[in-house]
């Protein structure tokens, strides 16, 4: 059975705005992303978009499809009805096609929250030598370390349209998953001056998107709301 | 022309390479990593497994010893590995596990306590475990040695890394692919790079190099490798003069890659007590390994599957045949947390929920055991190029010899990556930095020429790039698989011969653009060719079955192909040449 979809259209540098181009398209996968890479295949070898492990793992396919950002390897043809319709994820440099610039974005929330820590030898053997915890707070900190960095919670942020500055669920999430982290050196209130702010977590409108589109069902809401809880017992406390 | 200068160069922003860059990094060097994806999107990401490690923590693996991962890794590796890399590796790896969770990895840990296993036997965790980073069992080991995080062991690493990087001020350019080594006489100074933003040619000189760019698995059709493990860095450096790939035919096939997708089912799940069944629902592996079973060794049991294929008893489907793994005796809450990934791709790419369902697994392309050949400090001097460094899956340190041990491969990545890292800061302050201008100018304007080229023949009519690469990947696939011999590699040597012919050739679309990926493919179409033939070449030469590379014709280990296998290529000749060196049998 045919599957007509339509794809926005985009070649940086050109005079040519974004229009959409359609295509009927005979599925020989059941993936989104199976029919894209049919497309590339057989009509138009210059369809740029974003993928590499086809398996959900590495983020790079989040896309807007049908409207909702979500993972193209992750979307199951069965699920879309009808035609589908497919656009680069907003909020995003686009960098041609479908593809988009999340890796400048996700590199900057990594920059801002560095803080490098130099230990000495011997400093890592004790640290080594004394590493006890209870599984269950790496399950909790596992739980927390599964964002891919695919930016569908970022796109999906209605906060985030209104409020560019505004540091959206991923960034929010690792802040809270490093504070967290007993093994990790930087201080509560570090976390305080960084996001107890009306751009960090108290900028969140909680319309909780990001926890609804999230492909890897990360408790995004739970966290949060956990992370604001925590910076503001502490700015009772500081 | 602008030429950007590193002390260090990093290509590939993996584990290894990220590894390598914050070493680099700390002990004081200006680096620079290019990635052709942003880090996190690395096939590193994908690795689920975990990281083998005599860390002696669990009661499982109480007798553990650095001696005893020695054993497992050689014999693993058919005795072809190079024992003093593996001694080094093994006892290097235990510090990496440690500093990894200092660096913020949430290893799985020790719950003190009795647990009643999979296959009914009793372990009790002592209490004075309880919280020590714990270890599964996995295939071809003698004691429970693999630490890991759930089944996203890769990606957990990889976060880290990336944060460590961002904290240690390492400088990340992503989306940019490089295109070929910038050498004088035999010493390397950077890379030319496409920069896939700007679509422009950008150059980046240095005086130490390394290549961490990962595995070859694209060259196949059947590959659990993302797409773009398509052997860049290892055929950048076939490509230029003096370099040398070793071990190019000794690939590993993983027993459990789904069907149809041959997306990865970890090897955890028969660590974790996972069965194997034919189409009579046999526990077939009990005929081939009667000790181990499921556990055996991975060329085993992938080996053992075709085999069983061959006298009728894979299960036969429209999609291709295949075999059952069982873990639903593993249980809900078991799956749930440990074999998470599994679960959801199995019911996202395979329709089966193997809490209650069979999952439909056959063997496929996993892992590249050969790659640029190096010494032990990772370095490429003594093999044709000064200056260049290769760590992780690219390089062939030979740690893991014929057979790579599951669980080896995310500590190779980190352990070669700091060593390697060592290795340039000595090499830094040895050598110079005196590249010619010219010789910089000339592999500038060859690559921009080569650019322009694809675009005056853009839309115009012949065989196109994507047609080649295709072509390129199904004789990998059918000729070059688990079992091999000399009929089908002789076919395979012509039909590489014959698509290497029409790649100088060969067209894109007239939708030109120099960032569309067309062109990217269009650009390395011809040294995944030269790779291909690296392979074929060498599983041809070598008239043996040893470890991963099974030849129906020579069925036996032959002592005189005890001997790591060289390739270079001859661009006068427009062929493979094939050399062989000793491996050694003790450290």
């Amino acid at each position: 059975m045919y599957k007509k979809i339509k794809i926005l259209r985009y070649k940086p540098g050109s005079e040519t705005k974004p229009y959409f181009e359609s295509y009927d398209v005979e599925p020989d996968g059941d993936t989104v992303l199976s029919l894209l890479q049919q497309i590339q295949k057989y009509i138009d070898p210059s369809l740029k978009f974003d993928y590499v492990c086809r398996s959900g793992v590495c983020g790079s396919c989040a896309m807007l499809i049908n409207g909702k950002p979500r993972l193209a390897c992750r979307t199951c043809l069965n699920e879309v009805k009808g035609s589908v319709t497919i656009a680069p994820l907003p909020g995003f440099l686009m960098l041609g096609d479908l593809s988009v610039d999340t890796g400048s974005y996700f590199i900057k929330i990594h920059n801002r929250q560095a803080l490098n820590v130099i230990r000495s030898k011997q400093q890592e053997a004790e640290l080594a030598a004394n590493s006890n915890y209870e599984n269950e707070l790496m399950m909790h900190l596992y739980e927390l370390d599964r964002c891919i960095e695919c930016g569908c919670c970022v796109s999906a942020c209605a906060t985030v349209q209104m409020n560019a500055d505004f540091a959206g669920a991923a960034e929010l999430l690792n802040a809270w998953r490093l504070m967290s982290d007993p093994r990790d050196d930087r201080t509560n209130k570090d976390w305080y001056e960084l996001y107890a702010t009306d751009n960090g977590v108290f900028g969140c409108t909680a319309l909780l998107a990001c926890d609804s589109y999230c492909p890897k069902n990360i408790p995004l809401a739970s966290s949060l709301a956990s992370f604001r809880v925590a910076l503001l017992k502490l700015g009772v406390r500081l | 022309m602008e030429i950007i200068y590193s002390q260090a160069l990093v290509i590939g922003g993996g584990l290894a390479g990220l590894r390598a860059a914050i070493e680099l990094k700390e002990r004081g060097l200006d680096v620079t990593v290019l990635s052709l994806v942003p880090p996190l999107r690395s096939h590193s990401s994908a690795a689920m497994g975990g990281v083998q490690a005599a860390l002696a923590t669990s009661c499982m693996g109480a007798r553990d010893s650095v001696a005893l991962h020695f054993e497992d890794t050689m014999k693993g590796g058919a005795y072809m590995s190079d024992p003093e890399v593996v001694n080094c590796f093994c006892n290097r790896v235990i510090d990496s596990v440690y500093q990894l969770d200092s660096w913020g990895v949430p290893w799985t840990r020790i719950t003190a306590g009795r647990r009643v296993l999979s296959d009914g036997r009793v372990i009790s965790e002592s209490f004075e475990s309880h919280g020590k980073i714990a270890a599964r069992n996995f295939g071809g080991t003698a004691q429970w040695r693999t630490c890991y995080c759930s089944d996203t062991t890769g990606h957990n690493m990889m976060r880290a890394l990336l944060r460590k990087a961002a904290g240690s001020g390492v400088k990340i350019i992503d989306r940019i692919r490089a295109l070929s080594l910038i050498s004088e006489d035999n010493r390397c100074y950077g890379v030319t790079a496409l920069d896939l933003r700007s679509g422009k040619i950008r150059v980046f000189t240095s005086s130490t190099t390394l290549i961490a760019t990962g595995g070859i698995g694209r060259i196949f059709k059947y590959s659990t490798n993302g797409s773009i493990c398509t052997g860049s860095g290892q055929a950048l450096v076939l490509q230029s003069p003096g370099g040398t790939l070793a071990n190019m035919e000794a690939v590993q096939f993983h027993p459990t890659a789904l069907v149809p997708s041959s997306v990865l089912v970890t090897e955890g799940c028969r660590g974790d007590g996972g069965y194997l069944y034919n189409s009579k629902m046999e526990r077939f592996m009990e005929k081939y390994s009667p000790d181990k079973k499921e556990l055996a060794s991975r060329d085993i049991v992938s080996r053992s599957m075709i085999l069983e294929e061959r006298i009728g008893n894979a299960v036969e489907n429209t999609w291709g045949n295949h075999f059952w793994l069982d873990i639903r005796h593993l249980g809900k809450e078991h799956i749930d947390r440990h074999l998470r990934e599994v679960s959801e791709n199995s019911i996202c790419f395979a329709g089966v929920d193997p809490v209650k369902d069979l999952i439909p697994v056959y063997p496929a392309q996993h892992y590249a055991m050969g790659g640029i050949r190096t010494d032990i400090s990772l370095s490429a001097q003594n093999y044709g190029i000064a200056g260049l460094f290769a760590a992780g899956e690219s390089a062939c340190w030979d740690l893991h010899g014929f057979n790579r041990l599951g669980g080896n491969s995310l500590g190779e990545t980190v352990v070669s990556g700091e060593l390697a890292a060592e290795g340039m800061c000595e090499n830094f302050s040895n050598n110079g930095y005196t590249p010619s201008a010219a010789v910089i100018t000339k592999e500038y304007k060859r690559q921009c020429e080569r650019l322009v080229k694809l675009e005056e023949k853009a839309g115009s009519n012949g065989v196109t790039f994507s047609k080649l690469t295709f072509d390129l990947r199904s004789v990998m696939s059918r000729y070059a698989g688990v079992f091999r011999n000399e009929e089908g590699l002789k076919l395979a040597k012509k039909e590489l011969g014959r698509i290497l012919e029409k790649v100088d050739g060969a067209v894109v679309s007239k939708n030109f653009y120099s960032m569309s990926p067309e062109i990217e493919n269009a650009l390395e179409c011809r040294g995944m060719i030269l790779l291909a033939m690296t392979v074929v070449e060498g599983a041809l030469a070598r008239k043996e079955s040893r470890g991963c590379h099974n030849r129906d014709d020579y069925p036996d280990m032959a002592e005189e192909y005890q001997k790591r296998t060289l390739t270079r290529w001859n661009n006068d000749t427009q062929s493979v040449m094939i050399d062989y060196e000793d491996v050694s049998l003790h450290v």
